[in-house]
């Protein structure tokens, strides 16, 4: 199976199976990447992105060091907020960069597994990305769609979004087949592991 | 590849330059801008730039009294952002060679333990970290911590250098001028390299050289803590005039003369009869080669009666493409693997062409 590979605005990949015409994001949005956003222009532009913002919507799922061995890994990615905030961070990014379709985000599941097979060949292929890429995909911290993040995508006939994926077993111990679409209450536990990840067509 | 003439001028600072990287937060600025005000006084022409923590843009400082016309402007556009300092410590690391940061902040940065622990290949560049206030994480990251007041900041924001030398592919230095500092030969490895001594940090280093290479040469900055820098110089053209040689005197060209044909030869002064190597009258006391400096190596011209003298500033004089004479009368030649060392001069050393080296012990 042939990947091809590109790197966002803040050096993190997006690969695109040749039978697909998308590219999607290997990793959930971190809050690395959003604090770039954070500290550039257009996260300055709104006065909406604060200290006091930002410290929290950390509460809801509290940061650690990219480099840091944890047993919580949900903690290097960004969740707890809603799409509009997610939608600033995407805007950022540019490039024609967008949520996953629901049915994109299922195409990366299926070829998970393959994928996590071959982490040396994404290893290596991710030689010029963002320092903490590397780091966690020596750590298996790989694509995550069969447990990771619950995550935003478009929902069927893109009209709006749905939640989708099975959070991690050690942040929520659970069955779920990830393929399908949830609801998460916002007050609920889980909707501090509600993230997103970026795609572009191609 | 073949060895070149190339002369270069290296015009660096000792000091490390300071960014400060200012904590943007309405109810700590005030303490925040006059500690700025007040590192800035006594790091006098170091401070380069700034930053404002959870911004990338750079401001630099380059006239006095800038961050006092500048500082509230920038300071409105960037109140209360959110506390972050690795996009900006990352971004500097990318595009700014050696400086050290001096974050000064009320608060414990958002992301902070990004830069404590490292893994290999990711250092953290040189960070003081100065809190006004509370204990919130004073215990927490000693390594970067600063204990307040300004003359402790200040000492950690030194990183004197330890040594300081040029090196490159092929290099050979011939001629050097120096505003201050020893220079002094290293030979090691089939590499010459050219190292300053007895420095002053306060002052820049203007070093203008005159070298033989296969590629530019290259200062190298090696500080207290392990970091090291390497400079590049900016191109000069017709600095260093040709050297200068000497008509030598009758009563010197006697004893020279004597010396490179290997026979004894009658004093000029004593009329005693000396054997050829000799350079000082042991009758009289005297230095016999008149007008030559003594403890030095000199070339003698045959043909021309004339001599150079090889000072501080004349380094080595190259005979022929590939043979060089060092001021301190040692002989190298180049090969295909480097510099090779031939030997110590010996007395009237035929050099070829007609010319001779000679080290006048007296």
């Amino acid at each position: 199976m042939e990947f091809n590979i590109l790197f966002d605005k803040t050096g993190f990949p997006l690969i695109k199976n040749s039978r697909w015409d998308f590219f999607i994001s290997i990793f959930p949005v971190s809050k690395y990447q959003f604090e770039l956003f954070l500290c550039s222009s257009q996260g300055h532009k709104r006065n909406f992105y604060s200290d006091s913002w930002y410290r929290e919507l950390l509460k809801k799922n509290p940061r650690c060091a990219w480099h840091g061995e944890t047993s919580e890994p949900w903690r290097h990615f960004l969740s707890g907020e809603s799409p509009e905030v997610f939608d600033d961070f995407i805007k950022y990014c540019g490039n024609g960069m967008r949520l996953p379709k629901i049915d994109e985000w299922r195409q990366l599941l299926e070829v998970e597994h393959h994928l996590n097979e071959n982490t040396d060949n994404l290893y290596t292929l991710c030689d010029i990305a963002a320092p903490p890429v590397r780091h966690w995909l020596r750590q298996g911290l790989g694509i995550l769609t069969n447990e990771g993040m619950l995550e935003f995508v478009q929902s069927c006939d893109s009209s709006g979004t749905t939640i989708i994926g099975r959070p991690f077993t050690s942040f929520h111990p659970n069955l779920w087949s990830p393929g399908s679409e949830r609801e998460i209450e916002r007050n609920s536990k889980l909707w501090n592991i509600v993230s997103f990840r970026l795609a572009m067509s191609k | 590849m073949y060895l070149q003439t190339i002369e270069l001028h290296f015009d660096v600072s000792l000091e490390l330059p300071v960014r400060l990287l200012l904590d943007p937060s309405e109810d700590s600025w005030q303490a925040v801008r006059q500690k700025a005000l007040d590192l800035m006084e006594i790091m006098v022409g170091r401070v380069e730039g700034l930053a404002f923590a959870g911004c990338c843009e750079f401001h630099s400082l380059s006239l006095p009294g800038e961050f006092d016309r500048k500082i509230q402007g920038i300071y409105r556009k960037v109140k209360n952002i959110p506390v972050l300092i690795g996009p900006i410590l990352e971004s500097w690391q990318k595009h700014a060679s050696s400086f050290v940061t001096v974050l000064i902040t009320g608060k414990r940065p958002i992301d902070l333990d990004d830069w404590t622990g490292r893994p290999e290949g990711h250092p953290a560049p040189k960070l003081i970290i100065v809190n006004l206030e509370g204990k919130e994480f004073q215990d927490e990251i000693p390594e970067f911590l600063s204990s307040d007041p300004l003359e402790s900041i200040l000492d950690e924001a030194n990183n004197p250098p330890v040594s300081i030398f040029v090196e490159g592919d092929g290099f050979f230095p011939l001629e050097c001028k120096t505003n201050q500092g020893a220079l002094d030969l290293d030979f090691y490895d089939n590499q010459m390299r050219l190292k300053l001594n007895n420095w002053d940090t306060s002052q820049r280093l203007s070093l203008r050289l005159k070298s033989l290479g296969l590629t530019d040469p290259f200062m190298v900055i090696e500080r207290r803590n392990g970091t090291s820098e390497k400079k590049t110089g900016q191109e000069i053209s017709s600095y260093f005039n040709q050297p200068i040689w000497t008509p030598l005197t009758d009563a010197a060209w006697t004893v020279i003369q004597a010396g490179i044909n290997r026979q004894d030869f009658e004093c000029p002064f004593c009329r005693d009869y000396h054997a050829y190597q000799t350079v000082f009258c042991p009758n009289l006391g005297r230095f016999l080669l008149d007008g030559i400096p003594s403890k030095s190596v000199v070339i003698i011209d045959r043909q021309q009666r004339k001599f150079l003298s090889l000072t501080d500033a004349l380094l080595a004089w190259q005979s022929g493409h590939d043979r060089i004479i060092t001021m301190d009368g040692m002989m190298y030649s180049w090969e295909d693997f480097g510099w090779m060392f031939l030997n110590e001069i010996t007395p009237y050393e035929n050099l070829g062409n007609d010319f001779f080296g000679l080290y006048t012990e007296g």
